[in-house]
C-alpha cells in the first residue's frame, strides 16, 4: 500500500530543488554582469530617481552582491530560509521600483540583469517574472519551514 | 490470519509526540525539530523564526562586506558618488540640432 504520509515529502524535495535552482540561476545571472560592471548599473538606477546621488555607488555595488550570497546559499543549501527571506526582501524592494516607475510613467532601461541583457524597458512584463519569482520563495519557504516554528497545541 | 501476521486493527493509535521543551520553556533545537519537511504544520503560514533572522542577518552582513569590498577595490568607483558625475548622468537628454547643409559649409570654404 502507497504510503501517504510519505507522498508529500517527494513533492516538497522535488519543489524545494525546482525552486532553490531557479532563483539561484536566475540572481547569479543578475548578478555577476552588475559586479562586473558597477557604474553602468548605477547609471541605470540613476534613471529611477529615487536614491540619492551619493548613495548609487554604494547600492550599485551592494545589492548585486546581497544577490550573489542569497544564490550561492541556495545552490549549495547552506542557510536557505535565511537566502530565501533575503531574496524576498530584495524582489519586493525591485517590485516596488519598477511599480514606481511604471506609475510614474518613466520610461528607462530596467538594468535587471546589467549590462548583459539588452535594452529592456520597464514594463508590466517585469512585475509579473517578478511575482513568479515571489511566488518561488514562498514555495520554498513553505517547504523547508521548521517543525518548531508552528504549534497547534501551544 | 496467518500466525506470522500481527493484526494492527486493534493497537492504539499513539498520541501525537509533544516536541520537548528545555527547563527555559524554549522548545528543542534538536535535528528532528528543525527538519527540512515538516508536513505536519502545512496549514499554518510559514512565520520566519528567530534562526531564520538570524540566517538572514548573516547573509546580509556577508553581501554588504562583499560589496564594500568591491567597492573598495575599484579605484575608479568612490564610495560617495561625486555631484557633478550624477548630474551628467541625470541630465535631460540633449535636444538635437538639425544637421547643418553639408553644400554650404563647403560652397563657404571654397575660395
Amino acid at each position: 500500500m502507497t504510503d501517504l504520509t510519505r507522498e508529500p515529502g517527494r513533492w516538497a524535495v522535488a519543489a524545494s530543488w525546482l525552486a532553490r535552482l531557479v532563483l539561484a540561476g536566475v540572481f547569479l545571472a543578475a548578478a555577476v554582469p552588475k559586479l562586473a560592471d558597477p557604474l553602468r548599473f548605477a547609471t541605470d538606477i540613476t534613471n529611477f530617481r529615487v536614491f540619492p546621488d551619493a548613495s548609487l555607488h554604494l547600492i550599485a555595488a551592494v545589492v548585486p552582491a546581497l544577490e550573489l550570497v542569497a544564490a550561492v546559499s541556495l545552490l549549495v543549501g547552506w542557510r536557505v530560509r535565511g537566502a530565501a527571506l533575503l531574496l524576498g526582501g530584495l524582489l519586493l524592494g525591485f517590485t516596488g521600483l519598477l511599480a514606481l516607475a511604471l506609475a510614474r510613467g518613466l520610461d528607462l532601461d530596467c538594468g535587471c540583469f546589467g549590462g548583459a541583457a539588452q535594452v529592456d524597458p520597464v514594463g508590466p512584463l517585469h512585475l509579473l517574472r517578478n511575482a513568479g519569482l515571489l511566488a518561488l520563495v514562498a514555495v520554498l519557504l513553505v517547504v523547508t519551514r521548521r517543525a518548531a516554528v508552528v504549534d497547534p497545541r501551544r | 490470519m496467518p500466525a506470522d501476521r500481527e493484526d494492527f486493527s486493534a493497537t492504539p493509535r499513539t498520541p501525537p509526540r509533544e516536541s520537548p521543551r528545555h527547563a527555559s520553556g524554549c522548545r528543542s533545537t534538536a535535528p528532528e525539530q528543525h527538519g527540512l519537511l515538516a508536513w505536519d504544520n502545512l496549514g499554518a503560514f510559514p512565520v520566519p523564526t528567530r534562526d531564520d533572522l538570524r540566517d538572514l542577518a548573516v547573509l546580509t552582513a556577508l553581501g554588504v562586506g562583499l560589496g564594500l569590498v568591491h567597492l573598495l577595490a575599484r579605484p575608479g568607483l568612490p564610495l560617495i558618488a561625486e555631484p557633478p558625475a550624477m548630474c551628467e548622468l541625470a541630465s535631460e537628454p540633449e535636444i538635437s540640432l538639425p544637421p547643418e547643409d553639408p553644400g554650404m559649409s563647403i560652397a563657404e570654404d571654397q575660395p
